[in-house]
C-alpha cells in the first residue's frame, strides 16, 4: 500500500477472505521428510566412498536451506550436489548398493522437497495436509524401491557376464522411449 | 475445467544419462550404469497416466445459520470421492464469501481419497451482518507423481444469514424541520404541549385546561396559555455507500460503510421509537431506497434492508456510479419536509457537496461520520487533516456534524448536541 492512501481499503480480500497473510512456506511433513531422504542418502554413499562426503554435504545444506525458503532452485541445487556425491563415489568404485540408495535419496529429496513447497504455494501451512503429503512420498519411495530391486536383481544376475556397452545401450534405448511415450 | 502440466520430473532422465556417462568415463564401473534404472523408472513414473478427473460429493455444514454479527460459526466440510477412480494428491480450497474473516483453521485442505472415502476438515468464520453465499469449492486433483493437475469447481450451495437486532442508541438531536404529526421535537410553533411558549387573548372555544386561571383569580380578564407544540420529524438516513466510502484505518477494523450501518441501525430505532418517520436511502452505485414510515412492519423492512440489502454489502460495489443522477434522484424522492441524516466518512469532496447540495435544497442535515483515518505516514496524515477541512468547511456553512471517532456513538452523539446548544 502506497503511502498516500488515506486509509487501508477493507473488504478486498484475498480468495479466502481472511485480512491475515497466508503463510506459504514449504509444508512442514514433506520439508522433514526431504531432509531426511537426503541425509539417509549422503549417509550410504559415505559409506561406499568418503569422497562424497564434501559435495554431499553441501547438497544437504542447500536442501535445508530450499525447504525451509521455499526455494526450488536451491533445492535442485541441493539434490543436484547430492547426485554429484554419488557420482564421485561411483567413479571412485563404491558398489551398486550405496549408490541405489544414494541416488534414491537425491531423487527423493527434490521429488518431496519440491511438492512441500508447491502444498505450501497452493494451499499454506495452515492447512491439514500431512495426508497427501504422506501418499505422495509413500508413492515415490515404492517407484525407487521398485526400480532398485529389478536394477540390484540385473546387476546380481548378470553379474560380470554382460558387456558394459550392452547395458549402457539398453539404458540410452529405454529413456529414448519413454521420452516418446506420450500419455 | 483446466489440465496443466506441472514440469515436474521432467529432467530426472538426466539422471540416468549422466551417471552411464560418468560410468563409462571414469573406468567401466557398472555400478553406476545400474543406477540409471533410477532414473528411467522415475521419467516412466511422471508419464504414467494423467491426472484423476474427480468426482466429488461435497457437504458443508455450518453450527449457525442464523448468527449475531460476531459471533464465530464453525464450517464443517465434508468430501467424498463418489468416482471410481483413487485420487492420491487432492487439494481443496473451499469458497469462502468474500465478506467473511476465517478466524481459526483453514478453509483449505490436502489430502488423498480412495473411491468412497470421505475427506473432513474444519474452521471457524466471523460472521458479518448481511447475507453470504458460498462460492464454488476449488479443487486441484493431481496423479500420483504430480506431474499433471486438473483444477475444477465444485459447488455446495450453503448460505449463511446474519441480521442485526436493531438496537437503539442515546436520542439524535434534530433539527427544527417538522412533519405534521405529533411527536417529541418541539417546535416554536404555540400549540399544545409541555413547555411554555406565551399568553395570548382568550378565544372562543380554547380548552378550559389552557386557560390561564391564575391571571383570571387576578385580573378578571380570560387569557389562554400558549405552548411550544411537539412534532414529529420525518427523517431519511442517507447512507454513503459508494466505493470511496469503504475505508477503515486498518486492515482488520471494520470499514466506515459497516460502521455507517451500524449508526443506522441504532439511530433508526431511536427515532422511529420517538414517533418520527424514518426512511433510508444509499448514495451507491445500487438503487436502494426505503421511503420513511412508521410502525413495526416498517422496522422489520428496516432491519432486512440494513442487514442484507446489496447496496450495503459488507464488501466494496463493482458497477459504476453516476454522483449527479444519483443525487438528483434522491432528492426527489425526498419528502420536501424531510430532514436528512447523511451518514458517510467524508473522505472526499463529493460527500461534502452532496451534504451541503441537499442542505440548500431545504432539508435540514445532519452529518454522523466515522473517522476512517490512521495516524503514521504523512499520506496518512495530510488525509486526515483534509477530511477535518472538510468537516470544518460543512459546519461553517450550518450544518451539524457528529465526528465519530473510537468512541461509542452515543457519547460523541452527546458531546455534539452540547456543542450546538451552546
Amino acid at each position: 500500500m502506497s503511502d498516500d492512501e488515506p486509509a487501508t481499503r477493507a473488504g478486498e480480500v484475498s480468495d479466502d477472505a481472511s485480512p491475515v497473510e497466508i503463510d506459504r512456506s514449504p509444508a512442514v511433513v514433506s520439508s522433514a521428510l526431504a531432509l531426511l531422504a537426503g541425509t539417509v542418502g549422503l549417509a550410504a554413499t559415505a559409506f561406499g566412498s568418503a569422497a562424497a562426503l564434501a559435495p554431499g554435504t553441501l547438497g544437504i545444506a542447500a536442501v535445508a536451506v530450499g525447504v525451509i525458503r521455499g526455494s526450488r532452485r536451491a533445492l535442485l541445487v541441493g539434490s543436484g550436489a547430492l547426485f554429484g556425491g554419488v557420482l564421485l563415489a561411483g567413479a571412485s568404485g563404491a558398489g551398486p548398493e550405496p549408490l541405489f540408495v544414494g541416488t534414491l535419496g537425491a531423487v527423493l529429496a527434490w521429488d518431496v522437497g519440491e511438492n512441500g513447497i508447491g502444498i505450501g504455494e497452493q494451499l499454506g501451512r495452515a492447512a491439514e495436509t500431512a495426508r497427501a503429503e504422506l501418499v505422495h512420498a509413500a508413492a515415490g519411495l515404492l517407484v525407487g524401491a521398485f526400480a532398485t530391486v529389478v536394477g540390484y536383481g540385473a546387476y546380481v544376475a548378470a553379474a560380470g557376464g554382460q558387456p558394459i556397452a550392452a547395458l549402457v545401450f539398453l539404458l540410452f534405448g529405454v529413456v529414448a522411449l519413454v521420452s516418446a511415450l506420450r500419455p | 475445467m483446466t489440465v496443466r502440466e506441472t514440469r515436474r520430473l521432467t529432467g530426472v532422465g538426466a539422471v540416468t544419462l549422466l551417471a552411464a556417462g560418468v560410468g563409462v568415463v571414469f573406468g567401466r564401473q557398472p555400478a553406476l550404469l545400474l543406477v540409471g534404472a533410477l532414473g528411467i523408472a522415475y521419467a516412466a513414473y511422471a508419464r504414467a497416466g494423467g491426472a484423476p478427473t474427480p468426482s466429488l460429493a461435497i457437504e458443508r455444514e455450518v453450527s449457525d445459520a442464523n448468527p449475531e454479527p460476531g459471533d464465530e460459526v464453525e464450517v464443517t466440510v465434508r468430501v467424498t470421492n463418489a468416482g471410481d477412480s483413487t485420487l492420491p494428491d487432492l487439494r481443496l480450497v473451499d469458497g469462502v464469501p468474500p465478506a467473511l474473516a476465517v478466524t481459526d483453521g483453514s478453509p483449505r485442505h490436502g489430502t488423498a481419497l480412495r473411491p468412497g472415502a470421505t475427506a473432513r476438515f474444519a474452521y471457524a468464520v466471523s460472521a458479518v451482518r448481511g447475507e453470504h453465499a458460498w462460492e464454488p469449492m476449488q479443487v486441484v486433483a493431481r496423479n500420483a507423481s504430480g506431474s499433471e493437475e486438473r483444477v475444477v469447481e465444485a459447488a455446495c450451495e450453503t448460505a449463511l444469514r446474519c441480521l442485526p437486532e436493531l438496537t437503539p442508541t442515546a436520542d439524535l438531536p434534530l433539527r427544527g424541520l417538522t412533519a405534521r404529526y405529533a411527536g417529541q421535537l418541539s417546535t416554536d410553533v404555540a400549540g399544545a404541549g409541555l413547555q411554555f411558549h406565551s399568553t395570548r387573548d382568550y378565544r372562543r372555544g380554547d380548552p378550559r385546561n389552557r386557560i390561564d386561571w391564575n391571571r383570571r383569580a387576578r385580573t378578571g380578564e380570560l387569557a389562554t396559555l400558549e405552548f411550544h407544540e411537539e412534532r414529529a420529524a420525518t427523517v431519511v438516513l442517507v447512507i454513503d455507500a459508494r466505493e470511496e466510502a469503504y475505508l477503515a484505518p486498518a486492515a482488520d477494523a471494520a470499514n466506515a460503510v459497516e460502521r455507517s450501518v451500524g449508526a443506522a441501525n441504532r439511530i433508526f430505532t431511536a427515532l422511529l421509537g420517538g414517533g418520527d418517520r424514518v426512511g433510508i436511502a444509499a448514495l451507491g452505485p445500487t438503487e436502494c431506497w426505503l421511503p420513511p414510515g412508521a410502525g413495526n412492519e416498517h422496522r422489520a423492512r428496516a432491519r432486512r434492508l440494513l442487514a442484507t440489502h446489496p447496496a450495503l454489502s459488507p464488501t466494496p460495489p463493482d458497477g459504476a456510479f453516476f454522483p449527479s443522477i444519483r443525487l438528483r434522484r434522491l432528492r426527489r424522492r425526498l419528502p420536501s419536509d424531510a430532514q436528512v441524516l447523511f451518514l458517510s466518512p467524508v473522505a472526499d469532496d463529493y460527500a461534502a457537496s452532496a451534504a451541503r447540495r441537499l442542505d440548500a435544497h431545504g432539508h435540514r442535515v445532519t452529518v454522523v461520520t466515522p473517522d476512517p483515518t490512521a495516524g503514521g505516514a504523512p499520506g496518512r496524515r495530510l488525509a486526515r487533516i483534509e477530511r477535518r477541512n472538510r468537516l470544518s468547511e460543512l459546519r461553517r456553512a450550518g450544518i451539524r456534524v457528529v465526528d465519530w471517532g473510537d468512541a461509542p456513538l452515543a457519547i460523541e452523539i452527546d458531546r455534539a448536541a452540547r456543542r450546538w446548544s451552546r
